[in-house]
Protein backbone atom coordinates (compact mmCIF):
# COMPACT_ATOMS: atom_id res chain seq x y z
CA UNK A 1 0.00 0.00 0.00
CA UNK A 2 2.78 2.78 1.05
CA UNK A 3 4.37 1.81 -2.59
CA UNK A 4 0.52 2.75 -4.42
CA UNK A 5 0.69 6.03 -2.36
CA UNK A 6 3.88 6.86 -2.66
CA UNK A 7 3.71 6.34 -6.79
CA UNK A 8 0.45 8.27 -6.57
CA UNK A 9 1.96 10.60 -4.92
CA UNK A 10 5.03 11.56 -7.28
CA UNK A 11 2.67 10.88 -10.66
CA UNK A 12 0.44 13.88 -8.90
CA UNK A 13 3.34 16.07 -8.00
CA UNK A 14 4.97 15.27 -11.54
CA UNK A 15 2.09 15.59 -13.41
CA UNK A 16 1.19 18.92 -11.46
CA UNK A 17 4.10 21.07 -12.04
CA UNK A 18 4.64 19.71 -15.43
CA UNK A 19 0.61 20.71 -16.58
CA UNK A 20 1.28 23.96 -14.71
CA UNK A 21 4.32 25.03 -16.67
CA UNK A 22 2.86 24.17 -19.86
CA UNK A 23 0.25 26.34 -18.90
CA UNK A 24 2.00 29.25 -18.08
CA UNK A 25 4.05 28.82 -21.60
CA UNK A 26 0.10 29.23 -23.17
CA UNK A 27 -1.26 32.07 -24.68
CA UNK A 28 -3.85 34.22 -22.59
CA UNK A 29 -6.87 32.68 -23.38
CA UNK A 30 -5.85 29.58 -24.50
CA UNK A 31 -7.88 26.69 -22.34
CA UNK A 32 -5.82 25.64 -19.02
CA UNK A 33 -4.09 21.84 -19.66
CA UNK A 34 -3.87 21.52 -15.69
CA UNK A 35 -6.36 20.52 -13.34
CA UNK A 36 -4.38 21.60 -10.70
CA UNK A 37 -5.81 24.92 -10.58
CA UNK A 38 -8.11 26.82 -8.96
CA UNK A 39 -11.75 27.46 -10.68
CA UNK A 40 -12.31 30.95 -10.19
CA UNK A 41 -15.89 30.65 -11.00
CA UNK A 42 -17.08 27.92 -8.53
CA UNK A 43 -15.00 30.22 -6.15
CA UNK A 44 -17.10 33.19 -7.34
CA UNK A 45 -20.00 31.44 -7.04
CA UNK A 46 -19.67 30.47 -3.08
CA UNK A 47 -18.38 33.61 -1.89
CA UNK A 48 -19.93 36.66 -0.37
CA UNK A 49 -17.06 38.94 -1.80
CA UNK A 50 -18.02 38.66 -5.19
CA UNK A 51 -18.20 40.63 -8.30
CA UNK A 52 -17.84 44.28 -9.20
CA UNK A 53 -16.98 46.61 -6.15
CA UNK A 54 -20.09 49.02 -5.35
CA UNK A 55 -20.02 52.11 -6.20
CA UNK A 56 -19.45 55.28 -4.38
CA UNK A 57 -22.60 56.55 -3.78
CA UNK A 58 -25.91 55.60 -5.21
CA UNK A 59 -27.80 57.59 -7.30
CA UNK A 60 -31.35 58.81 -5.85
CA UNK A 61 -34.33 57.48 -7.96
CA UNK A 62 -35.48 60.23 -10.10
CA UNK A 63 -32.15 62.08 -10.51
CA UNK A 64 -30.25 61.57 -13.99
CA UNK B 1 10.29 -0.88 -8.44
CA UNK B 2 10.03 2.23 -5.75
CA UNK B 3 13.52 3.85 -7.11
CA UNK B 4 12.87 3.58 -10.30
CA UNK B 5 9.63 5.47 -10.16
CA UNK B 6 11.64 7.79 -7.82
CA UNK B 7 15.10 8.22 -10.00
CA UNK B 8 12.40 8.60 -13.04
CA UNK B 9 10.82 11.45 -11.20
CA UNK B 10 14.26 13.39 -10.57
CA UNK B 11 15.05 12.85 -14.29
CA UNK B 12 12.14 14.85 -14.95
CA UNK B 13 12.12 17.24 -12.04
CA UNK B 14 15.83 18.44 -12.34
CA UNK B 15 15.91 19.91 -15.70
CA UNK B 16 12.25 20.88 -15.12
CA UNK B 17 14.28 23.18 -12.09
CA UNK B 18 16.26 24.75 -14.86
CA UNK B 19 13.30 26.05 -17.24
CA UNK B 20 11.07 27.36 -15.02
CA UNK B 21 12.33 27.90 -10.98
CA UNK B 22 9.14 28.48 -9.26
CA UNK B 23 8.55 24.63 -10.28
CA UNK B 24 11.69 23.94 -8.73
CA UNK B 25 11.01 25.81 -5.32
CA UNK B 26 7.93 23.51 -5.63
CA UNK B 27 9.61 20.43 -6.04
CA UNK B 28 12.25 21.65 -3.25
CA UNK B 29 9.00 22.11 -0.64
CA UNK B 30 8.22 18.39 -1.49
CA UNK B 31 11.03 16.91 -0.94
CA UNK B 32 11.97 18.67 1.81
CA UNK B 33 8.98 17.74 3.85
CA UNK B 34 8.32 14.12 2.25
CA UNK B 35 11.97 12.81 1.80
CA UNK B 36 10.69 10.71 -0.63
CA UNK B 37 14.51 9.38 -1.05
CA UNK B 38 14.21 7.52 2.35
CA UNK B 39 11.29 5.64 1.38
CA UNK B 40 13.37 4.78 -1.28
CA UNK B 41 14.68 0.43 -1.23
CA UNK B 42 18.55 0.72 -2.44
CA UNK B 43 19.81 3.05 -4.73
CA UNK B 44 18.25 6.36 -4.43
CA UNK B 45 18.69 6.43 -1.14
CA UNK B 46 22.25 7.92 -1.24
CA UNK B 47 20.89 10.95 -3.86
CA UNK B 48 21.11 13.84 -2.15
CA UNK B 49 18.04 15.13 -3.90
CA UNK B 50 17.33 18.36 -1.80
CA UNK B 51 20.52 18.95 -2.59
CA UNK B 52 20.28 18.97 -6.28
CA UNK B 53 16.98 20.62 -6.29
CA UNK B 54 18.56 23.02 -4.60
CA UNK B 55 21.09 24.23 -6.69
CA UNK B 56 19.47 23.68 -9.81
CA UNK B 57 16.37 25.85 -8.87
CA UNK B 58 19.16 28.61 -6.86
CA UNK B 59 21.22 28.22 -10.28
CA UNK B 60 17.78 28.61 -12.45
CA UNK B 61 16.76 31.70 -10.46
CA UNK B 62 20.25 33.44 -10.57
CA UNK B 63 20.24 33.02 -14.76
CA UNK B 64 16.34 34.46 -14.79
CA UNK B 65 16.00 37.18 -17.07
CA UNK B 66 12.34 38.09 -16.36
CA UNK B 67 12.76 37.28 -12.02
CA UNK B 68 10.99 39.55 -10.22
CA UNK B 69 12.31 41.78 -8.02
CA UNK B 70 14.17 41.18 -4.79
CA UNK B 71 12.22 42.58 -2.13
CA UNK B 72 12.44 43.63 1.74
CA UNK B 73 9.64 43.43 4.20
CA UNK B 74 8.99 43.03 8.15
CA UNK B 75 8.76 39.62 7.44
CA UNK B 76 12.17 38.89 5.88
CA UNK B 77 13.90 41.60 8.23
CA UNK B 78 12.83 39.12 11.17
CA UNK B 79 13.81 35.82 9.74
CA UNK B 80 17.21 37.32 8.90
CA UNK B 81 17.73 38.69 12.25
CA UNK B 82 16.72 35.19 13.73
CA UNK B 83 19.94 33.80 11.28
CA UNK B 84 22.10 36.30 12.83
CA UNK B 85 21.38 35.77 16.62
CA UNK B 86 21.50 31.57 15.65
CA UNK B 87 24.93 32.50 14.35
CA UNK B 88 25.72 34.38 16.98
CA UNK B 89 24.69 31.66 19.13
CA UNK B 90 25.91 28.74 17.28
CA UNK B 91 29.96 30.66 17.30
CA UNK B 92 29.97 31.83 21.59
CA UNK B 93 27.82 28.54 22.78
CA UNK B 94 28.11 27.05 25.77
CA UNK B 95 29.48 24.07 24.69
CA UNK B 96 30.00 23.08 21.09
CA UNK B 97 28.72 19.70 19.89
CA UNK B 98 27.95 17.81 16.88
CA UNK B 99 24.40 18.41 17.74
CA UNK B 100 24.42 22.14 17.17
CA UNK B 101 26.72 21.98 14.36
CA UNK B 102 24.03 19.92 12.29
CA UNK B 103 21.07 21.96 13.62
CA UNK B 104 22.87 25.14 12.36
CA UNK B 105 23.52 23.64 9.18
CA UNK B 106 19.57 22.40 9.30
CA UNK B 107 18.36 26.09 10.11
CA UNK B 108 20.30 27.67 7.62
CA UNK B 109 19.28 25.63 4.60
CA UNK B 110 15.84 26.15 5.79
CA UNK B 111 15.93 29.71 5.52
CA UNK B 112 17.43 29.42 2.33
CA UNK B 113 13.98 27.29 1.64
CA UNK B 114 11.74 29.75 2.47
CA UNK B 115 13.69 32.69 1.47
CA UNK B 116 13.48 31.35 -2.06
CA UNK B 117 9.85 30.23 -1.50
CA UNK B 118 9.74 34.37 -1.19
CA UNK B 119 10.84 35.58 -4.14
CA UNK B 120 9.96 33.19 -6.58
CA UNK B 121 5.73 32.47 -6.04
CA UNK B 122 4.59 35.33 -7.11
CA UNK B 123 1.18 34.36 -8.91
CA UNK B 124 -1.79 32.54 -8.08
CA UNK B 125 -1.17 29.03 -9.80
CA UNK B 126 2.39 29.07 -8.62
CA UNK B 127 0.67 29.89 -5.26
CA UNK B 128 -1.89 27.42 -5.48
CA UNK B 129 0.86 24.71 -6.15
CA UNK B 130 2.96 25.17 -2.73
CA UNK B 131 -0.16 24.45 -1.35
CA UNK B 132 -0.85 21.68 -3.32
CA UNK B 133 3.08 20.41 -2.50
CA UNK B 134 2.61 20.98 1.01
CA UNK B 135 -0.85 19.07 1.14
CA UNK B 136 0.75 16.12 -0.75
CA UNK B 137 4.15 15.97 0.82
CA UNK B 138 2.17 15.72 4.29
CA UNK B 139 -1.12 14.48 3.13
CA UNK B 140 0.94 11.14 2.52
CA UNK B 141 1.59 10.29 5.87
CA UNK B 142 -2.00 10.90 7.21
CA UNK B 143 -3.59 8.69 3.83
CA UNK B 144 -0.74 6.26 4.65
CA UNK B 145 -1.13 5.96 8.40
CA UNK B 146 -5.41 6.42 8.18
CA UNK B 147 -5.50 3.65 6.04
CA UNK B 148 -3.66 1.60 8.47
CA UNK B 149 -5.58 2.79 11.78
CA UNK B 150 -8.91 1.90 9.84
CA UNK B 151 -7.83 -1.41 8.36
CA UNK B 152 -6.63 -2.72 11.64
CA UNK B 153 -9.88 -1.01 13.28
CA UNK B 154 -7.65 1.51 15.51
CA UNK B 155 -4.79 -1.14 16.58
CA UNK B 156 -2.27 0.68 14.63
CA UNK B 157 -0.25 3.40 16.66
CA UNK B 158 1.16 6.19 14.53
CA UNK B 159 4.76 6.27 15.95
CA UNK B 160 5.75 9.04 13.59
CA UNK B 161 8.20 9.62 10.39
CA UNK B 162 12.10 9.83 9.69
CA UNK B 163 11.41 13.27 7.74
CA UNK B 164 8.79 14.34 9.97
CA UNK B 165 9.78 13.45 13.71
CA UNK B 166 8.27 11.54 16.34
CA UNK B 167 4.31 10.76 16.76
CA UNK B 168 4.08 14.46 18.50
CA UNK B 169 5.48 16.49 15.46
CA UNK B 170 3.96 14.34 13.68
CA UNK B 171 0.62 15.05 14.89
CA UNK B 172 1.85 19.02 14.97
CA UNK B 173 2.60 18.65 11.02
CA UNK B 174 -0.43 16.90 10.02
CA UNK B 175 -2.58 19.51 11.77
CA UNK B 176 -1.41 22.31 10.02
CA UNK B 177 -1.78 20.81 6.64
CA UNK B 178 -5.47 19.76 7.51
CA UNK B 179 -6.42 23.67 6.82
CA UNK B 180 -4.66 23.42 3.29
CA UNK B 181 -6.67 20.71 2.49
CA UNK B 182 -9.49 22.09 3.18
CA UNK B 183 -8.90 25.34 1.08
CA UNK B 184 -7.85 23.29 -1.92
CA UNK B 185 -11.08 21.36 -1.38
CA UNK B 186 -13.04 24.86 -1.82
CA UNK B 187 -10.63 25.92 -4.80
CA UNK B 188 -9.50 23.14 -6.83
CA UNK B 189 -11.16 22.92 -10.54
CA UNK B 190 -11.00 19.41 -10.89
CA UNK B 191 -14.01 17.31 -8.94
CA UNK B 192 -11.81 13.84 -8.41
CA UNK B 193 -8.90 16.12 -7.04
CA UNK B 194 -11.56 17.72 -4.69
CA UNK B 195 -12.92 13.85 -3.59
CA UNK B 196 -9.34 12.67 -3.04
CA UNK B 197 -8.73 15.94 -0.49
CA UNK B 198 -12.11 15.45 1.32
CA UNK B 199 -10.84 12.12 1.80
CA UNK B 200 -7.85 13.07 2.96
CA UNK B 201 -8.94 15.31 5.43
CA UNK B 202 -10.72 12.33 7.15
CA UNK B 203 -7.63 9.69 7.00
CA UNK B 204 -5.42 12.62 8.53
CA UNK B 205 -7.59 13.19 11.31
CA UNK B 206 -7.80 9.70 12.01
CA UNK B 207 -3.82 9.85 11.79
CA UNK B 208 -3.63 12.98 14.06
CA UNK B 209 -5.97 10.62 16.72
CA UNK B 210 -3.77 7.79 16.61
CA UNK B 211 -0.49 9.14 17.15
CA UNK B 212 -2.10 9.34 20.78
CA UNK B 213 -0.57 12.88 21.24
CA UNK B 214 -2.15 14.67 23.62
CA UNK B 215 -0.92 17.83 22.14
CA UNK B 216 -2.14 17.05 18.77
CA UNK B 217 -5.60 16.44 20.53
CA UNK B 218 -5.39 20.18 21.58
CA UNK B 219 -4.33 20.98 18.61
CA UNK B 220 -7.12 19.46 16.84
CA UNK B 221 -9.97 21.10 19.27
CA UNK B 222 -8.43 24.22 18.27
CA UNK B 223 -8.76 23.58 14.85
CA UNK B 224 -12.33 22.67 15.33
CA UNK B 225 -12.98 25.89 16.68
CA UNK B 226 -11.31 28.27 14.39
CA UNK B 227 -13.04 26.16 11.43
CA UNK B 228 -16.42 27.11 13.46
CA UNK B 229 -15.42 30.80 13.81
CA UNK B 230 -14.81 30.93 10.56
CA UNK B 231 -17.56 29.06 8.53
CA UNK B 232 -20.17 30.84 7.02
CA UNK B 233 -22.99 27.92 8.01
CA UNK B 234 -21.94 27.68 11.66
CA UNK B 235 -24.84 25.78 12.25
CA UNK B 236 -24.16 23.27 10.08
CA UNK B 237 -20.79 23.04 10.86
CA UNK B 238 -21.48 22.34 14.64
CA UNK B 239 -23.53 19.51 13.73
CA UNK B 240 -21.09 18.15 11.53
CA UNK B 241 -18.22 18.46 14.46
CA UNK B 242 -20.99 17.25 16.79
CA UNK B 243 -20.97 13.77 14.41
CA UNK B 244 -17.50 13.84 14.01
CA UNK B 245 -16.92 13.88 17.87
CA UNK B 246 -20.05 11.69 18.37
CA UNK B 247 -17.71 9.03 16.79
CA UNK B 248 -14.50 9.66 18.24
CA UNK B 249 -16.13 8.88 21.15
CA UNK B 250 -17.56 5.55 20.01
CA UNK B 251 -15.01 4.34 17.96
CA UNK B 252 -11.69 5.46 19.79
CA UNK B 253 -9.64 2.74 21.26
CA UNK B 254 -9.34 2.18 24.96
CA UNK B 255 -5.98 3.20 25.07
CA UNK B 256 -6.49 7.04 23.54
CA UNK B 257 -9.01 7.82 26.23
CA UNK B 258 -6.80 6.99 29.06
CA UNK B 259 -3.80 8.86 27.13
CA UNK B 260 -6.18 11.91 26.91
CA UNK B 261 -6.87 11.36 30.57
CA UNK B 262 -3.73 12.37 31.68
CA UNK B 263 -3.89 15.88 30.56
CA UNK B 264 -6.20 15.83 33.97
CA UNK B 265 -3.32 14.41 36.22
CA UNK B 266 -0.65 16.31 34.67
CA UNK B 267 1.39 17.04 38.01
CA UNK B 268 1.38 13.47 38.94
CA UNK B 269 2.50 12.48 34.96
CA UNK B 270 6.31 11.47 34.87
CA UNK B 271 6.59 12.66 31.13
CA UNK B 272 5.13 15.97 31.73
CA UNK B 273 7.12 16.82 35.17
CA UNK B 274 9.89 15.90 33.05
CA UNK B 275 9.16 18.75 30.69
CA UNK B 276 8.46 21.11 33.21
CA UNK B 277 12.02 20.51 34.59
CA UNK B 278 13.48 20.86 31.02
CA UNK B 279 11.70 24.18 30.95
CA UNK B 280 13.21 25.40 33.84
CA UNK B 281 16.51 24.87 32.74
CA UNK B 282 15.86 26.12 29.73
CA UNK B 283 14.41 29.75 31.08
CA UNK B 284 17.51 29.61 33.56
CA UNK B 285 19.84 29.05 30.49
CA UNK B 286 18.05 31.84 29.24
CA UNK B 287 18.31 34.25 32.16
CA UNK B 288 22.06 33.70 32.27
CA UNK B 289 22.80 34.24 28.59
CA UNK B 290 19.50 36.71 27.75
CA UNK B 291 20.94 37.82 24.42
CA UNK B 292 22.09 34.66 22.79
CA UNK B 293 20.73 31.84 24.58
CA UNK B 294 23.03 28.77 25.51
CA UNK B 295 23.31 27.61 21.92
CA UNK B 296 21.53 25.54 19.64
CA UNK B 297 20.21 22.75 21.52
CA UNK B 298 21.71 23.48 25.01
CA UNK B 299 19.34 22.36 26.96
CA UNK B 300 20.21 18.87 25.66
CA UNK B 301 24.12 18.79 26.33
CA UNK B 302 24.72 17.01 29.61
CA UNK B 303 27.37 19.78 30.81
CA UNK B 304 24.74 22.03 30.32
CA UNK B 305 22.27 20.08 31.79
CA UNK B 306 24.13 19.28 34.94
CA UNK B 307 24.92 22.97 35.83
CA UNK B 308 22.00 24.29 35.89
CA UNK B 309 19.87 21.36 37.14
CA UNK B 310 21.66 22.42 40.77
CA UNK B 311 20.10 25.49 40.48
CA UNK B 312 16.63 24.22 40.31
CA UNK B 313 15.65 25.33 43.20
CA UNK B 314 15.55 29.19 42.27
CA UNK B 315 12.32 28.49 40.49
CA UNK B 316 10.57 26.43 43.38
CA UNK B 317 7.68 28.37 43.09
CA UNK B 318 6.64 25.54 40.53
CA UNK B 319 7.18 22.45 41.86
CA UNK B 320 8.85 19.57 40.27
CA UNK B 321 10.58 16.72 41.29
CA UNK B 322 14.30 16.88 41.21
CA UNK B 323 16.26 16.54 37.80
CA UNK B 324 17.00 13.29 36.86
CA UNK B 325 21.06 13.18 35.21
CA UNK B 326 19.72 12.36 31.85
CA UNK B 327 19.00 15.63 29.73
CA UNK B 328 15.94 16.15 27.84
CA UNK B 329 14.74 18.00 25.30
CA UNK B 330 12.84 21.37 25.97
CA UNK B 331 9.57 19.95 24.72
CA UNK B 332 7.93 23.23 23.53
CA UNK B 333 8.73 25.32 20.94
CA UNK B 334 9.27 28.91 23.30
CA UNK B 335 11.50 27.01 25.51
CA UNK B 336 13.58 25.69 23.25
CA UNK B 337 14.39 28.79 21.31
CA UNK B 338 14.49 30.61 25.04
CA UNK B 339 17.18 28.47 25.69
CA UNK B 340 18.89 28.20 22.64
CA UNK B 341 18.77 31.69 21.39
CA UNK B 342 17.95 33.49 24.60
CA UNK B 343 15.30 36.16 24.85
CA UNK B 344 16.30 37.95 21.70
CA UNK B 345 15.47 35.12 20.05
CA UNK B 346 11.95 34.05 21.51
CA UNK B 347 11.10 37.88 20.59
CA UNK B 348 12.54 37.35 17.37
CA UNK B 349 10.14 34.14 16.94
CA UNK B 350 7.11 35.77 18.66
CA UNK B 351 7.51 38.57 15.93
CA UNK B 352 7.59 36.21 13.34
CA UNK B 353 4.49 34.70 14.32
CA UNK B 354 2.94 38.19 14.43
CA UNK B 355 4.36 38.93 10.96
CA UNK B 356 2.96 36.01 9.15
CA UNK B 357 -0.55 36.75 10.62
CA UNK B 358 -0.28 39.78 9.49
CA UNK B 359 0.58 39.26 5.64
CA UNK B 360 -2.46 36.78 5.74
CA UNK B 361 -4.72 39.46 7.50
CA UNK B 362 -3.41 41.72 4.63
CA UNK B 363 -4.26 39.38 1.92
CA UNK B 364 -7.54 38.70 3.40
CA UNK B 365 -8.67 42.41 2.94
CA UNK B 366 -7.15 43.09 0.12
CA UNK B 367 -9.20 40.05 -1.66
CA UNK B 368 -12.48 41.38 0.13
CA UNK B 369 -12.06 44.83 -1.40
CA UNK B 370 -10.94 44.07 -4.94
CA UNK B 371 -13.63 41.15 -4.97
CA UNK B 372 -11.82 39.59 -7.94
CA UNK B 373 -10.23 37.22 -5.85
CA UNK B 374 -12.14 35.53 -3.22
CA UNK B 375 -9.65 32.53 -3.42
CA UNK B 376 -7.49 34.48 -1.69
CA UNK B 377 -9.85 34.09 1.27
CA UNK B 378 -9.66 30.69 1.40
CA UNK B 379 -5.76 30.61 1.14
CA UNK B 380 -4.77 33.52 3.95
CA UNK B 381 -7.46 31.74 6.14
CA UNK B 382 -5.61 28.03 5.70
CA UNK B 383 -2.35 29.79 6.61
CA UNK B 384 -3.31 31.57 9.38
CA UNK B 385 -4.99 28.32 10.80
CA UNK B 386 -1.87 26.71 10.25
CA UNK B 387 0.02 29.04 11.79
CA UNK B 388 -2.27 29.46 14.58
CA UNK B 389 -2.36 25.46 15.56
CA UNK B 390 1.43 25.10 14.44
CA UNK B 391 1.55 27.76 17.71
CA UNK B 392 -0.71 25.93 19.50
CA UNK B 393 0.91 22.59 19.53
CA UNK B 394 4.11 23.68 19.62
CA UNK B 395 3.47 25.21 23.11
CA UNK B 396 4.16 21.17 23.93
CA UNK B 397 6.80 20.44 20.80
CA UNK B 398 10.07 20.94 20.34
CA UNK B 399 9.19 22.06 16.79
CA UNK B 400 11.22 25.56 16.50
CA UNK B 401 13.46 24.14 13.98
CA UNK B 402 11.09 22.42 11.56
CA UNK B 403 10.71 23.56 8.14
CA UNK B 404 7.11 23.63 7.75
CA UNK B 405 7.28 26.45 10.25
CA UNK B 406 9.41 28.89 7.83
CA UNK B 407 7.65 27.27 4.67
CA UNK B 408 3.98 28.38 6.18
CA UNK B 409 5.48 32.09 7.09
CA UNK B 410 7.07 32.30 3.42
CA UNK B 411 3.69 31.00 2.19
CA UNK B 412 1.77 33.82 4.22
CA UNK B 413 4.49 36.82 2.42
CA UNK B 414 3.70 34.74 -0.93
CA UNK B 415 -0.09 35.53 -0.19
CA UNK B 416 0.04 39.21 0.85
CA UNK B 417 2.17 39.72 -2.33
CA UNK B 418 0.03 37.72 -4.85
CA UNK B 419 -3.21 39.45 -3.24
CA UNK B 420 -1.70 43.31 -3.54
CA UNK B 421 -0.57 42.54 -7.23
CA UNK B 422 -3.83 41.19 -8.23
CA UNK B 423 -5.71 44.27 -7.01
CA UNK B 424 -6.96 46.31 -9.66
CA UNK B 425 -5.67 49.79 -9.91
CA UNK B 426 -8.27 51.86 -8.00
CA UNK B 427 -10.64 53.98 -10.62
CA UNK B 428 -10.21 57.44 -10.82
CA UNK B 429 -13.26 59.19 -10.26
CA UNK B 430 -12.74 62.71 -12.12
CA UNK B 431 -13.54 65.05 -10.08
CA UNK B 432 -15.76 68.51 -10.66
CA UNK B 433 -14.01 72.00 -10.78
CA UNK B 434 -15.17 75.55 -10.94
CA UNK B 435 -15.03 78.03 -13.96
CA UNK B 436 -11.84 78.72 -11.81
CA UNK B 437 -10.66 75.59 -11.86
CA UNK B 438 -10.98 74.99 -7.84
CA UNK B 439 -12.37 71.67 -7.10
CA UNK B 440 -16.03 72.03 -5.85
CA UNK B 441 -17.03 69.59 -2.93
CA UNK B 442 -19.18 66.89 -2.69
CA UNK B 443 -21.98 68.48 -1.01
CA UNK B 444 -21.96 71.22 -3.23
CA UNK B 445 -22.34 69.16 -6.32
CA UNK B 446 -25.28 67.74 -4.86
CA UNK B 447 -26.85 71.40 -4.15
CA UNK B 448 -25.90 72.06 -7.89
CA UNK B 449 -27.72 69.05 -9.03
CA UNK B 450 -31.11 69.91 -6.26
CA UNK B 451 -30.72 73.19 -7.85
CA UNK B 452 -31.58 71.92 -11.54
CA UNK B 453 -34.02 69.23 -10.40
CA UNK B 454 -35.79 71.93 -9.34
CA UNK B 455 -35.39 74.19 -12.35
CA UNK B 456 -36.25 70.79 -13.65
CA UNK B 457 -39.90 70.04 -11.68
CA UNK B 458 -40.02 74.00 -11.00
CA UNK B 459 -40.60 75.03 -7.29
CA UNK B 460 -44.11 76.19 -6.29
CA UNK B 461 -45.35 74.58 -9.62
CA UNK B 462 -48.77 73.49 -10.38
CA UNK B 463 -46.96 69.91 -10.80
CA UNK B 464 -47.24 69.42 -6.99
Amino acid sequence: MESFLLFCNVVLMALAVVLTVVDERRKRGAPRASPFRINEAMVARESKHRGAPPPLYTRRKGRK
Amino acid sequence: MRDLVLALFWVVAIPLAFINPAAGIVIWVWDALLSPTELAYSFMQSVETNKLIAIATLISFAIAQNKDKIFFDRTIAIMVGIVLVATASYMFALVPSDMSDQLYMKLLKEMVLAFAIMFLITTKEWLYLIILAVTVALGFLGVKEGLIALLTAGGHHVVGSRAVGDNNQLAAALISAIPFMYALWRCTASRTIRMGLLGAIFLTTVTVIMTYSRGGFVGLIVLALLFLKGSRHRFLTLILLGIAGAALLNFAPEAWFSRVDTIQDASSDTSFMGRVIAWKISYLIAADNPLLGGGLHAVQLQPVWTHYARDLRQLDFIYTPPADLTPHAAHSLYFEVLGDLGFTGLLLYLGLFWAALANCKAARKAAIKSRSMPWMIDFSDAVRTSLICYAVTGAALSVGYYELLFVLVAISVCCRRVALSTMPEPEVVPVATSAKGKRVPQMARLGVARQNSRQNFGVGSTRF
